[in-house]
């Protein structure tokens, strides 16, 4: 999962970006308005954090812009300006979420959560389930409902998961989970996908992810192979 | 006492005296003119008298007396009010008729002289000496001064009857001068009566040259303080808003798993920082209902605003149904931004607690705006409705966000002088019910700051 942090206080983007990636996030960090603008539309986020008081180009002009341009990443706004009339500007300018500082990282991480879920048409809830496989974001752990005893995942078996569960229909090439899975900085080994992938289908069964060869993988919940 | 007045009752003083001083020298005056056209007329007399020959010119005789039929009629009736006598050479004296008993004395002097005569008469006297052949003629002649002094006491009583009346028509017609000239000075009160309820911040009167170095000094001043003022405001509000991020920061911090080994500093680390973001938050909200009187462009515009802030509400609280049933109004004389903090507190509270359904009534009456917030949730017992209200104390940790809301709203409504109650609502739940009375366009605003 993409997200793309928008914040020029550094201590606090420190703070958030080992907050995100501890949850399974691959965290890109901008501090400046135009650097952002530039940065969403050239990678596939998943999801957006954005401060409002920001140098170069301010939070509300960079959001309008995204969605004139047809950019329909959920964005969630972060920002010290909590009165509802800011509330509602922030809403109506195209965000999907307004969280005023300071806030509880929980309730971030939960909002964020939701955000995605919502994305993919789901209902927001503490887990994800797809056919018999149940995944825990809080807890970062799965279970399938022949074995309901959780299974504890690592960050990068987590996070390729729950994107294949967020895509249950879909077959994603393996560049495009590079492309979800790390942020821009990182050494993308496409072989270190294949050894999360294997250590997935030991924990939880073989038939959990299916790849198609030539094409890439698809999460496979029902055909249940152990 | 007021300018006004004292300056009635100095002119009032002053042309009294005046009118007095008046008066009374032109009765002096009066009176010295007619002693001295009398006195003309005693001396004319006596000469005529000296004229008149003896009835005998037997000087040494005891009675003596002057032919009355060649006497003026009046000094031959008593007490006539013309009175003569005549000494000559010290051995003959001759008197008129009119004196009877009276003895009349005669008096020195160029002028004449009041004594006191018969039956009450004040008798204005001249003597004259006179030779005539080789006798001493001193010749008395007198009359009664009595009528002219009557007159005099009479116009005394006129001019002091007519000074009294043009006093007062002298003090009618300052007033109405200073009436006049301190209209300026009147609407200068009225302009700082309106500044003291925040409507304004500069006095725009057009005022006498006298006064206008006074309202330059003021505005001078008033633009001073004006400035301070935005900039203590602007101070605390940025000061306000950079302390969430740290606050942010920190807030993050204590989430890491290194702290899951000392809970109870966790927590006490946790409830200070909840406090400063709740002062924080109490003096942002302080500042910025200091701003003063909302622009018409900032006022509340309930078909425009309500529609984002419950679409905005609906997408927080997706699985509740948020209703308007409000008729519809116009503009309303408050702060857009402090109407929505309100409604946007209360409607997102009775979201956070209600099952199914919030609903929303605004109604305008002549007096007042009356906001009704009705959910469908548990509600608040009675008796924890009170402690709920004072401090904007969090009832449910579980439920997101910091308690603040109802503080908040408490905190504007008082701001504007209006109430914030909690009952129970007819849908089952809690009926958030805050009522603002309609902010009075001249009279007395009623704003308890703090």
């Amino acid at each position: 999962m993409r997200l793309l942090l928008v914040e020029d206080n550094v201590p606090l983007a420190d703070e958030l970006k080992a907050l995100f990636t501890q949850h399974g996030y691959a965290v890109d960090w901008c501090t400046d308005g135009r650097d952002a603008a530039v940065m969403a539309t050239s990678e596939p986020f998943d999801v957006i954090v954005l401060d409002l008081g920001l140098p170069g180009r301010p939070g509300l002009t960079l959001l309008e812009q995204w969605r004139e341009a047809g950019l329909d990443i959920p964005v969630l706004i972060l920002t010290a300006r909590s009165s509802w009339s800011e509330r509602v500007t922030g809403l109506r300018a195209g965000a999907d979420d307004y969280l005023p500082k300071p806030f509880h990282p929980d309730e971030l991480i939960l909002r964020l959560q939701a955000l995605v879920r919502r994305r993919h048409g789901q209902r927001p809830s503490p887990t994800l389930e797809v056919a018999d496989v149940t995944l825990d974001e809080n807890g970062q752990s799965a279970w399938r409902a022949s074995t309901p005893t959780p299974v504890n995942l690592t960050r990068a078996e987590f996070a390729i998961l729950r994107y294949l569960m967020l895509h249950p229909d879909h077959v994603i090439p393996k560049d495009r989970l590079l492309d979800h899975l790390y942020d821009s900085e990182h050494d993308r080994n496409p072989n270190v996908v294949e050894v999360h992938i294997n250590h997935l289908r030991q924990k939880l069964g073989r038939g959990i992810i299916i790849t198609q060869r030539g094409q890439g993988y698809r999460f496979g919940g029902d055909t249940v192979t152990p | 006492m007021s300018l006004t007045r004292r300056l009635d009752l100095g002119l009032l003083s002053a042309s009294l005296v005046v009118m007095l001083m008046l008066a009374h020298g032109s009765v002096v005056l009066f009176d010295h003119v007619t002693r001295d056209y009398l006195t003309d007329r005693l001396r004319e007399d006596a000469e005529s008298l000296a004229a008149l020959p003896m009835s005998h010119d037997a000087a040494d005789d005891e009675n003596s007396e002057l032919d009355p039929s060649r006497l003026r009629s009046a000094y031959n009736q008593v007490y006539s009010g013309y009175y003569f006598i005549i000494d000559i050479d010290d051995s003959i004296h001759i008197r008129s008729r009119s004196l009877w008993d009276h003895r009349l004395k005669s008096v020195s002097g160029e002028t004449a002289q009041l004594r006191p005569g018969p039956e009450g008469q004040t008798l204005l006297v001249w003597t004259g000496q006179y030779q005539r052949g080789n006798h001493q003629y001193r010749i008395t002649t007198a009359l009664d001064y009595t009528p002219v002094t009557q007159r005099l006491d009479w116009l005394r009583l006129w001019i002091w009857g007519l000074g009294g009346v043009l006093a007062l028509l002298l003090v009618f017609i300052q007033r109405r001068v200073i009436r006049l000239g301190l209209r300026p000075l009147e609407r200068l009160r009225q302009e700082l009566a309106l500044m003291h309820k925040g409507q304004r911040m500069a006095l725009e009167t057009r005022v006498p040259d006298e006064i206008a170095p006074v309202v330059d000094e003021l505005n001078h001043q008033l633009g001073r303080i004006e400035q301070v003022l935005n900039r203590s405001r602007d101070g605390i509000a940025n000061l306000g808003h950079a302390l969430k991020t740290p606050l942010s920061v920190m807030e993050t911090q204590l989430a890491r798993r290194e702290f899951d080994d000392f809970p109870e500093l966790k927590r006490a680390l946790h409830e200070r920082l909840d406090e400063i973001h709740r002062l924080v938050e109490r003096e942002l909200q302080r500042a910025r209902l200091d701003t003063g009187e909302a622009s018409p462009a900032a006022r509340f515009q309930p078909d425009q605003d309500l529609v984002g802030l419950l679409e905005t509400l609906r997408e927080i609280h997706s699985d509740i149904s948020f209703f308007d049933d409000s008729t519809p109004l116009p503009a309303l004389p408050w702060d857009r931004d402090e109407l929505l903090e309100v409604l946007g507190n209360l409607l997102d509270n009775a979201g956070k607690w209600a099952a199914s359904e919030v609903r929303l009534c605004l109604t305008l009456q002549p007096q007042a705006l009356h906001m009704q917030v009705d959910d469908d949730g548990p509600g608040i017992p009675q008796e924890q409705r009170e402690r709920v209200l004072g401090r904007g104390t969090r009832l449910d940790e579980q439920v997101s966000g910091h308690g603040l809301g109802l503080g908040i709203v408490e905190q504007i409504v008082t701001h504007h002088g209006g109430s914030f109650q909690l009952d129970t609502s007819r849908l089952g739940g809690l009926a958030a019910i805050v009522t603002l009375p309609m902010p009075a366009a001249g009279g007395q605003g009623a704003h308890s700051r703090g």
